[in-house]
Protein backbone atom coordinates (compact mmCIF):
# COMPACT_ATOMS: atom_id res chain seq x y z
CA UNK A 1 0.00 0.00 0.00
CA UNK A 2 1.48 3.34 -0.49
CA UNK A 3 1.89 6.32 1.92
CA UNK A 4 -1.17 8.20 0.71
CA UNK A 5 -3.05 5.16 0.37
CA UNK A 6 -1.95 4.27 4.30
CA UNK A 7 -2.72 7.64 5.12
CA UNK A 8 -6.01 7.53 4.07
CA UNK A 9 -7.09 4.17 5.53
CA UNK A 10 -5.33 5.64 8.60
CA UNK A 11 -7.87 9.18 8.81
CA UNK A 12 -10.91 6.81 7.99
CA UNK A 13 -10.26 4.70 10.85
CA UNK A 14 -9.16 7.82 13.21
CA UNK A 15 -13.14 9.25 12.03
CA UNK A 16 -13.98 6.19 13.01
CA UNK A 17 -12.48 5.68 16.59
CA UNK A 18 -14.01 9.26 16.90
CA UNK A 19 -17.36 8.43 16.14
CA UNK A 20 -17.25 5.46 18.56
CA UNK A 21 -16.31 8.03 20.93
CA UNK A 22 -18.80 10.22 20.38
CA UNK A 23 -21.00 7.27 20.77
CA UNK A 24 -19.57 6.79 24.33
CA UNK A 25 -20.66 9.95 25.50
CA UNK A 26 -23.74 10.18 23.86
CA UNK A 27 -24.38 6.83 26.18
CA UNK A 28 -23.34 9.01 28.80
CA UNK A 29 -25.32 11.57 28.30
CA UNK A 30 -28.20 9.28 27.55
CA UNK A 31 -27.77 7.08 30.75
CA UNK A 32 -30.98 7.12 32.96
CA UNK A 33 -33.07 8.11 30.48
CA UNK A 34 -35.79 5.34 30.43
CA UNK A 35 -38.54 3.85 28.39
CA UNK A 36 -41.92 5.87 28.96
CA UNK A 37 -45.08 4.11 30.14
CA UNK A 38 -47.58 3.50 28.20
CA UNK A 39 -50.73 5.52 28.87
CA UNK A 40 -53.43 3.24 27.23
CA UNK A 41 -56.24 5.31 27.95
CA UNK A 42 -55.01 8.03 26.03
CA UNK A 43 -53.97 5.58 22.89
CA UNK A 44 -57.84 4.35 23.28
CA UNK A 45 -58.81 8.17 22.98
CA UNK A 46 -56.62 9.06 20.11
CA UNK A 47 -58.54 6.26 18.64
CA UNK A 48 -61.81 7.58 19.45
CA UNK A 49 -60.90 10.94 18.28
CA UNK A 50 -59.32 9.62 14.79
CA UNK A 51 -63.06 8.09 14.40
CA UNK A 52 -64.72 11.11 14.81
CA UNK A 53 -62.44 12.51 13.09
CA UNK A 54 -62.64 9.37 9.80
CA UNK A 55 -66.46 10.78 10.34
CA UNK A 56 -64.96 14.07 10.29
CA UNK A 57 -63.57 12.63 6.52
CA UNK A 58 -67.52 13.11 5.36
CA UNK A 59 -68.03 16.39 7.31
CA UNK A 60 -65.09 18.01 6.21
CA UNK A 61 -64.68 16.50 2.44
CA UNK A 62 -68.84 16.54 2.27
CA UNK A 63 -68.53 20.74 2.99
CA UNK A 64 -66.00 20.86 0.44
CA UNK A 65 -67.64 18.76 -2.54
CA UNK A 66 -71.57 19.14 -1.74
CA UNK A 67 -70.26 23.11 -2.69
CA UNK A 68 -68.36 21.72 -5.38
CA UNK A 69 -71.74 20.07 -6.52
CA UNK A 70 -73.69 23.21 -6.56
CA UNK A 71 -71.24 24.98 -8.55
CA UNK A 72 -70.78 22.24 -10.96
CA UNK A 73 -75.11 22.26 -10.86
CA UNK A 74 -74.81 25.71 -11.71
CA UNK A 75 -72.33 26.37 -13.90
CA UNK A 76 -71.53 22.41 -15.61
CA UNK A 77 -74.56 21.88 -17.68
CA UNK A 78 -75.14 22.98 -21.40
CA UNK A 79 -71.68 25.70 -21.06
CA UNK A 80 -68.59 26.07 -22.74
CA UNK A 81 -66.78 28.05 -20.93
CA UNK A 82 -64.22 27.13 -18.06
CA UNK A 83 -64.40 24.74 -15.47
CA UNK A 84 -65.79 25.54 -11.77
CA UNK A 85 -63.37 26.30 -9.07
CA UNK A 86 -64.28 24.48 -6.25
CA UNK A 87 -65.09 27.12 -3.83
CA UNK A 88 -62.27 27.93 -1.11
CA UNK A 89 -59.46 27.13 -3.35
CA UNK A 90 -56.43 29.46 -3.83
CA UNK A 91 -54.43 30.90 -6.85
CA UNK A 92 -55.46 29.34 -9.82
CA UNK A 93 -52.04 28.57 -11.05
CA UNK A 94 -49.94 27.16 -10.93
CA UNK A 95 -51.96 24.47 -8.42
CA UNK A 96 -54.15 22.53 -10.47
CA UNK A 97 -58.06 23.45 -9.62
CA UNK A 98 -60.75 21.62 -11.16
CA UNK A 99 -64.19 19.21 -11.12
CA UNK A 100 -63.98 16.11 -13.90
CA UNK A 101 -65.26 16.28 -17.08
CA UNK A 102 -69.08 17.19 -16.98
CA UNK A 103 -71.26 15.24 -16.42
CA UNK A 104 -74.31 14.58 -17.99
CA UNK A 105 -77.11 14.33 -15.23
CA UNK A 106 -76.66 15.54 -11.82
CA UNK A 107 -73.83 14.46 -9.91
CA UNK A 108 -73.95 12.56 -6.76
CA UNK A 109 -71.03 13.46 -4.50
CA UNK A 110 -69.23 9.92 -2.65
CA UNK A 111 -68.16 10.76 0.78
CA UNK A 112 -65.06 8.29 1.55
CA UNK A 113 -65.46 6.88 5.05
CA UNK A 114 -61.63 7.08 5.42
CA UNK A 115 -58.38 7.99 4.11
CA UNK A 116 -54.71 6.36 3.98
CA UNK A 117 -51.42 7.53 2.82
CA UNK A 118 -49.67 5.00 0.51
CA UNK A 119 -46.47 6.15 -0.87
CA UNK A 120 -44.64 2.88 -1.60
CA UNK A 121 -42.42 3.14 1.20
CA UNK A 122 -43.56 2.44 5.10
CA UNK A 123 -46.65 4.33 4.93
CA UNK A 124 -45.52 7.64 6.77
CA UNK A 125 -45.27 10.23 4.24
CA UNK A 126 -47.06 12.84 5.38
CA UNK A 127 -48.82 11.12 7.77
CA UNK A 128 -49.11 14.24 10.02
CA UNK A 129 -50.76 16.04 7.92
CA UNK A 130 -53.64 13.72 7.10
CA UNK A 131 -55.45 14.62 9.96
CA UNK A 132 -56.13 18.20 9.30
CA UNK A 133 -56.73 17.01 5.42
CA UNK A 134 -59.52 14.71 6.22
CA UNK A 135 -61.25 17.73 8.30
CA UNK A 136 -60.60 20.10 5.72
CA UNK A 137 -58.25 22.40 7.64
CA UNK A 138 -55.15 21.37 5.19
CA UNK A 139 -53.53 20.07 2.66
CA UNK A 140 -52.00 16.79 2.85
CA UNK A 141 -48.32 17.26 1.51
CA UNK A 142 -45.83 14.27 0.32
CA UNK A 143 -42.44 14.56 1.19
CA UNK A 144 -39.67 17.04 -0.66
CA UNK A 145 -37.17 15.13 -2.96
CA UNK A 146 -34.69 16.32 -4.83
CA UNK A 147 -36.32 15.01 -8.25
CA UNK A 148 -39.48 15.19 -9.38
CA UNK A 149 -39.70 11.00 -9.14
CA UNK A 150 -40.32 9.99 -5.42
CA UNK A 151 -38.18 7.69 -4.44
CA UNK A 152 -37.77 5.51 -1.70
CA UNK A 153 -34.36 3.67 0.50
CA UNK A 154 -32.91 6.03 -2.47
CA UNK A 155 -34.51 4.12 -5.59
CA UNK A 156 -37.44 5.52 -7.64
CA UNK A 157 -40.68 4.16 -6.47
CA UNK A 158 -43.53 4.06 -8.84
CA UNK A 159 -45.51 7.03 -7.06
CA UNK A 160 -47.03 8.21 -3.27
CA UNK A 161 -50.30 9.33 -2.52
CA UNK A 162 -53.58 8.51 -0.60
CA UNK A 163 -56.28 5.67 -1.36
CA UNK A 164 -59.90 6.83 -0.30
CA UNK A 165 -62.47 3.83 1.13
CA UNK A 166 -65.76 4.78 -0.65
CA UNK A 167 -67.09 2.16 1.39
CA UNK A 168 -68.68 0.05 -0.88
CA UNK A 169 -68.42 0.07 -4.59
CA UNK A 170 -68.90 2.83 -6.32
CA UNK A 171 -69.35 3.52 -10.07
CA UNK A 172 -67.70 6.49 -10.43
CA UNK A 173 -68.61 9.66 -12.70
CA UNK A 174 -65.02 11.28 -12.30
CA UNK A 175 -62.67 12.87 -9.94
CA UNK A 176 -62.13 16.67 -9.03
CA UNK A 177 -58.81 17.79 -7.76
CA UNK A 178 -57.38 20.59 -6.09
CA UNK A 179 -53.59 20.57 -5.20
CA UNK A 180 -50.47 20.69 -7.02
CA UNK A 181 -50.04 19.42 -10.21
CA UNK A 182 -47.25 16.99 -11.73
CA UNK A 183 -48.28 13.56 -13.20
CA UNK A 184 -51.06 13.00 -10.94
CA UNK A 185 -53.02 9.37 -11.84
CA UNK A 186 -55.91 7.67 -10.41
CA UNK A 187 -56.14 4.01 -9.78
CA UNK A 188 -59.10 1.91 -9.21
CA UNK A 189 -58.85 -1.26 -6.84
CA UNK A 190 -60.55 -4.46 -8.17
CA UNK A 191 -63.57 -5.97 -6.76
CA UNK A 192 -61.38 -8.82 -5.11
CA UNK A 193 -60.04 -5.62 -2.53
CA UNK A 194 -61.91 -5.67 0.54
CA UNK A 195 -60.16 -3.65 2.82
CA UNK A 196 -57.49 -0.72 3.03
CA UNK A 197 -53.92 -2.85 2.14
CA UNK A 198 -51.40 -2.81 3.57
CA UNK A 199 -48.29 -0.74 1.91
CA UNK A 200 -45.60 -2.18 0.18
CA UNK A 201 -42.12 -0.69 -0.16
CA UNK A 202 -41.70 -0.34 -3.99
CA UNK A 203 -45.18 -1.17 -5.23
CA UNK A 204 -48.26 -0.02 -6.15
CA UNK A 205 -51.44 -1.03 -4.13
CA UNK A 206 -52.10 -4.92 -5.24
CA UNK A 207 -55.46 -5.28 -6.94
CA UNK A 208 -55.51 -1.67 -8.46
CA UNK A 209 -55.16 -0.87 -11.87
CA UNK A 210 -54.64 2.97 -13.23
CA UNK A 211 -58.46 4.74 -14.92
CA UNK A 212 -56.70 7.52 -15.82
CA UNK A 213 -53.95 10.54 -15.48
CA UNK A 214 -53.44 14.35 -15.18
CA UNK A 215 -50.46 15.94 -16.61
CA UNK A 216 -49.54 19.76 -15.84
CA UNK A 217 -50.21 20.30 -19.84
CA UNK A 218 -54.01 19.86 -19.60
CA UNK A 219 -54.80 20.44 -15.50
CA UNK A 220 -57.59 17.83 -15.81
CA UNK A 221 -58.73 14.07 -15.50
CA UNK A 222 -60.05 12.66 -18.82
CA UNK A 223 -63.69 11.07 -18.46
CA UNK A 224 -63.12 7.48 -17.58
CA UNK A 225 -65.54 4.45 -16.50
CA UNK A 226 -64.65 2.30 -13.29
CA UNK A 227 -66.92 0.91 -10.54
CA UNK A 228 -64.59 0.58 -7.34
CA UNK A 229 -64.43 0.77 -3.71
CA UNK A 230 -60.84 2.05 -3.13
CA UNK A 231 -59.43 4.69 -5.05
CA UNK A 232 -56.07 5.68 -5.34
CA UNK A 233 -54.73 9.32 -6.09
CA UNK A 234 -51.21 8.96 -6.85
CA UNK A 235 -48.44 11.08 -7.78
CA UNK A 236 -46.07 9.59 -10.11
CA UNK A 237 -44.26 13.22 -10.96
CA UNK A 238 -44.04 15.96 -8.18
CA UNK A 239 -44.00 19.49 -9.03
CA UNK A 240 -40.70 21.91 -8.05
CA UNK A 241 -41.76 23.36 -4.27
CA UNK A 242 -41.32 27.34 -5.45
CA UNK A 243 -44.00 26.79 -7.62
CA UNK A 244 -45.84 26.12 -3.90
CA UNK A 245 -43.94 28.81 -2.09
CA UNK A 246 -46.36 30.95 -4.19
CA UNK A 247 -49.49 29.77 -2.27
CA UNK A 248 -50.34 30.93 1.11
CA UNK A 249 -50.72 28.66 4.12
CA UNK A 250 -48.90 25.86 2.78
CA UNK A 251 -48.10 24.02 6.07
CA UNK A 252 -44.78 23.11 6.75
CA UNK A 253 -43.29 20.41 5.07
CA UNK A 254 -41.77 17.26 7.48
CA UNK A 255 -38.75 16.34 5.78
CA UNK A 256 -35.49 16.91 5.60
CA UNK A 257 -35.14 20.87 4.02
CA UNK A 258 -32.21 21.40 5.25
CA UNK A 259 -30.24 18.50 3.86
CA UNK A 260 -29.34 20.39 0.54
CA UNK A 261 -29.95 18.50 -2.89
CA UNK A 262 -27.12 18.25 -5.02
CA UNK A 263 -28.94 18.97 -8.36
CA UNK A 264 -28.44 21.66 -11.01
CA UNK A 265 -30.47 24.29 -9.08
CA UNK A 266 -30.70 22.64 -5.08
CA UNK A 267 -34.59 22.68 -6.23
CA UNK A 268 -36.70 20.31 -4.03
CA UNK A 269 -40.01 18.85 -5.29
CA UNK A 270 -42.95 18.67 -3.57
CA UNK A 271 -46.63 17.17 -4.53
CA UNK A 272 -49.42 18.87 -2.58
CA UNK A 273 -52.99 17.41 -2.26
CA UNK A 274 -55.85 20.24 -0.86
CA UNK A 275 -58.59 18.34 -1.51
CA UNK A 276 -60.73 15.65 -3.64
CA UNK A 277 -63.82 15.46 -4.69
CA UNK A 278 -65.41 12.20 -6.26
CA UNK A 279 -68.54 11.51 -8.29
CA UNK A 280 -70.73 8.75 -8.13
CA UNK A 281 -71.96 7.78 -11.91
CA UNK A 282 -75.84 8.48 -12.09
CA UNK B 1 -64.10 -4.79 16.20
CA UNK B 2 -64.76 -6.74 19.16
CA UNK B 3 -64.13 -4.87 22.68
CA UNK B 4 -61.66 -8.49 23.59
CA UNK B 5 -59.99 -7.60 20.04
CA UNK B 6 -59.30 -3.98 20.97
CA UNK B 7 -57.96 -5.35 24.29
CA UNK B 8 -55.87 -7.64 23.20
CA UNK B 9 -54.41 -4.86 20.53
CA UNK B 10 -53.58 -2.48 23.12
CA UNK B 11 -51.98 -5.30 25.26
CA UNK B 12 -49.93 -6.30 22.11
CA UNK B 13 -49.06 -2.51 21.30
CA UNK B 14 -47.83 -1.77 25.25
CA UNK B 15 -45.61 -4.78 24.40
CA UNK B 16 -44.07 -3.03 21.72
CA UNK B 17 -43.63 -0.15 23.05
CA UNK B 18 -42.35 -1.54 26.52
CA UNK B 19 -39.90 -3.36 24.62
CA UNK B 20 -38.52 -0.37 22.50
CA UNK B 21 -39.33 2.71 24.07
CA UNK B 22 -36.11 3.50 25.49
CA UNK B 23 -34.22 3.33 22.30
CA UNK B 24 -36.72 6.21 21.07
CA UNK B 25 -36.59 8.48 24.02
CA UNK B 26 -32.59 8.37 23.92
CA UNK B 27 -32.86 9.07 20.27
CA UNK B 28 -35.62 12.04 20.88
CA UNK B 29 -33.72 13.05 23.96
CA UNK B 30 -30.07 13.53 21.93
CA UNK B 31 -32.23 15.60 19.32
CA UNK B 32 -34.24 18.17 21.42
CA UNK B 33 -32.13 18.29 24.45
CA UNK B 34 -34.53 17.77 27.49
CA UNK B 35 -36.54 14.82 28.73
CA UNK B 36 -39.58 16.35 28.64
CA UNK B 37 -39.82 17.38 24.93
CA UNK B 38 -37.96 14.07 24.35
CA UNK B 39 -41.27 12.50 26.09
CA UNK B 40 -43.69 15.00 24.40
CA UNK B 41 -42.35 13.77 20.83
CA UNK B 42 -42.56 10.06 21.75
CA UNK B 43 -45.94 10.23 23.30
CA UNK B 44 -47.27 11.70 20.56
CA UNK B 45 -45.94 9.35 17.76
CA UNK B 46 -47.20 6.59 20.09
CA UNK B 47 -50.37 8.12 19.83
CA UNK B 48 -50.13 8.21 16.10
CA UNK B 49 -49.35 4.90 15.54
CA UNK B 50 -51.46 3.17 17.91
CA UNK B 51 -54.28 4.52 15.62
CA UNK B 52 -53.11 2.92 12.20
CA UNK B 53 -51.47 -0.35 14.76
CA UNK B 54 -53.59 -2.52 12.42
CA UNK B 55 -51.52 -1.29 9.58
CA UNK B 56 -48.00 -0.30 11.15
CA UNK B 57 -47.86 -4.10 12.45
CA UNK B 58 -47.60 -5.70 9.68
CA UNK B 59 -44.50 -3.85 8.55
CA UNK B 60 -41.14 -5.41 8.12
CA UNK B 61 -39.68 -2.84 10.72
CA UNK B 62 -42.79 -1.09 12.75
CA UNK B 63 -39.99 0.21 15.30
CA UNK B 64 -38.24 2.22 11.83
CA UNK B 65 -42.11 4.03 11.80
CA UNK B 66 -42.43 5.45 15.08
CA UNK B 67 -38.26 6.56 14.83
CA UNK B 68 -39.73 8.33 11.34
CA UNK B 69 -42.31 10.17 13.08
CA UNK B 70 -40.04 11.35 16.51
CA UNK B 71 -37.67 12.63 13.74
CA UNK B 72 -40.44 14.26 11.47
CA UNK B 73 -41.99 15.68 14.71
CA UNK B 74 -38.65 16.91 16.12
CA UNK B 75 -37.86 18.79 12.80
CA UNK B 76 -41.57 19.91 12.69
CA UNK B 77 -40.86 21.27 16.50
CA UNK B 78 -37.35 23.12 15.27
CA UNK B 79 -39.55 24.48 12.19
CA UNK B 80 -41.97 26.32 14.36
CA UNK B 81 -39.51 27.31 16.72
CA UNK B 82 -37.98 28.93 13.63
CA UNK B 83 -35.01 28.69 15.73
CA UNK B 84 -31.92 29.64 14.29
CA UNK B 85 -28.52 27.90 15.38
CA UNK B 86 -25.40 29.78 16.02
CA UNK B 87 -22.34 28.26 15.38
CA UNK B 88 -19.98 29.60 18.07
CA UNK B 89 -16.33 28.61 18.52
CA UNK B 90 -13.30 27.66 16.38
CA UNK B 91 -10.20 24.87 16.71
CA UNK B 92 -9.49 24.87 20.11
CA UNK B 93 -6.48 23.84 21.22
CA UNK B 94 -7.60 21.19 23.06
CA UNK B 95 -9.35 20.05 19.95
CA UNK B 96 -7.53 16.40 19.78
CA UNK B 97 -8.17 15.70 23.21
CA UNK B 98 -11.89 16.42 23.27
CA UNK B 99 -13.15 13.06 22.34
CA UNK B 100 -9.85 11.63 24.17
CA UNK B 101 -11.15 10.72 27.48
CA UNK B 102 -14.39 8.89 27.73
CA UNK B 103 -13.84 8.55 31.81
CA UNK B 104 -13.75 12.05 31.87
CA UNK B 105 -17.73 12.17 31.22
CA UNK B 106 -19.51 13.93 33.17
CA UNK B 107 -18.30 17.85 31.95
CA UNK B 108 -18.19 15.86 28.51
CA UNK B 109 -21.97 15.19 29.04
CA UNK B 110 -22.91 18.40 30.01
CA UNK B 111 -20.60 20.11 26.71
CA UNK B 112 -22.40 17.42 24.59
CA UNK B 113 -26.28 18.81 25.08
CA UNK B 114 -24.48 22.36 24.55
CA UNK B 115 -22.76 21.63 21.62
CA UNK B 116 -25.34 19.60 20.13
CA UNK B 117 -27.58 22.56 20.37
CA UNK B 118 -25.06 24.48 18.04
CA UNK B 119 -26.04 22.44 15.37
CA UNK B 120 -28.18 23.02 12.53
CA UNK B 121 -31.11 20.44 13.13
CA UNK B 122 -30.32 18.49 9.83
CA UNK B 123 -26.64 17.67 10.76
CA UNK B 124 -27.68 17.23 14.26
CA UNK B 125 -30.37 14.43 13.51
CA UNK B 126 -27.28 12.88 11.23
CA UNK B 127 -24.91 13.23 14.12
CA UNK B 128 -27.83 11.25 16.47
CA UNK B 129 -28.89 8.88 13.47
CA UNK B 130 -25.08 7.90 12.41
CA UNK B 131 -23.26 7.96 16.09
CA UNK B 132 -26.03 7.25 18.49
CA UNK B 133 -28.24 5.38 16.90
CA UNK B 134 -25.49 3.93 14.78
CA UNK B 135 -27.28 3.67 11.54
CA UNK B 136 -24.93 2.87 8.29
CA UNK B 137 -24.60 6.26 6.02
CA UNK B 138 -26.87 4.13 3.78
CA UNK B 139 -29.80 3.61 6.38
CA UNK B 140 -29.10 7.07 7.53
CA UNK B 141 -29.66 8.45 3.57
CA UNK B 142 -32.48 5.61 3.25
CA UNK B 143 -34.60 7.14 6.93
CA UNK B 144 -33.41 11.04 5.90
CA UNK B 145 -34.34 10.48 2.20
CA UNK B 146 -31.34 12.16 0.73
CA UNK B 147 -27.82 11.26 -0.67
CA UNK B 148 -25.61 9.20 0.95
CA UNK B 149 -22.89 11.75 0.02
CA UNK B 150 -24.64 14.15 2.03
CA UNK B 151 -25.07 12.19 5.02
CA UNK B 152 -21.41 11.05 5.14
CA UNK B 153 -20.74 15.42 4.38
CA UNK B 154 -22.94 16.21 7.22
CA UNK B 155 -21.63 13.25 10.05
CA UNK B 156 -18.24 14.46 9.16
CA UNK B 157 -18.86 18.32 9.70
CA UNK B 158 -20.85 17.30 12.73
CA UNK B 159 -18.11 15.21 14.45
CA UNK B 160 -15.75 18.09 13.56
CA UNK B 161 -18.09 20.94 14.88
CA UNK B 162 -18.80 18.92 17.61
CA UNK B 163 -15.30 17.99 18.75
CA UNK B 164 -14.46 22.21 18.32
CA UNK B 165 -17.26 22.87 20.53
CA UNK B 166 -16.60 20.54 22.98
CA UNK B 167 -13.30 21.52 23.06
CA UNK B 168 -13.61 25.09 23.64
CA UNK B 169 -16.21 24.54 25.85
CA UNK B 170 -13.58 21.96 28.04
CA UNK B 171 -10.63 24.61 27.34
CA UNK B 172 -12.91 27.28 29.43
CA UNK B 173 -13.81 25.35 31.87
CA UNK B 174 -10.40 24.08 32.72
CA UNK B 175 -8.83 27.64 31.93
Amino acid sequence: MSEDGGNAMNEANAMDGEGEKLHVIMAQAADGIAGIRMDGARMLRARRRRRWQEGGVAVGILSVTLAVSMFTLHYGRGSSGPAPVPPGAGPTSPTAQQTPARPTSSPTVVVPVAVEVYDADDGSEGAEFLSAFTQGKGSWLTRQYCQSQPTSHLRPKPGTGLILDLGKQTKLGGVGFNGSWGTVEIWAADSSVTAMPAVVPGQPPAGFHKVAIMTGSDGKFPRFDAATRFLLVWYTQLPKRDRLDAVPDVLPSASNTDLLCHNADGATYEGEITNIVVFQKN
Amino acid sequence: MGRQDGAEELRNFEEFVALRSPSWMRTAFLLVGNREAAEDLVQSALERTFVRWRRVRRMEMPEAYVRRIVINSAHQAWRVAQRTPVVVGGIGEHADQAFADPADGVALRASLLCALDELPHGMRTVVVLRYWEELSVQEVAELLHCSTGNVKAQASRGLERLRNLISVESGSNRG
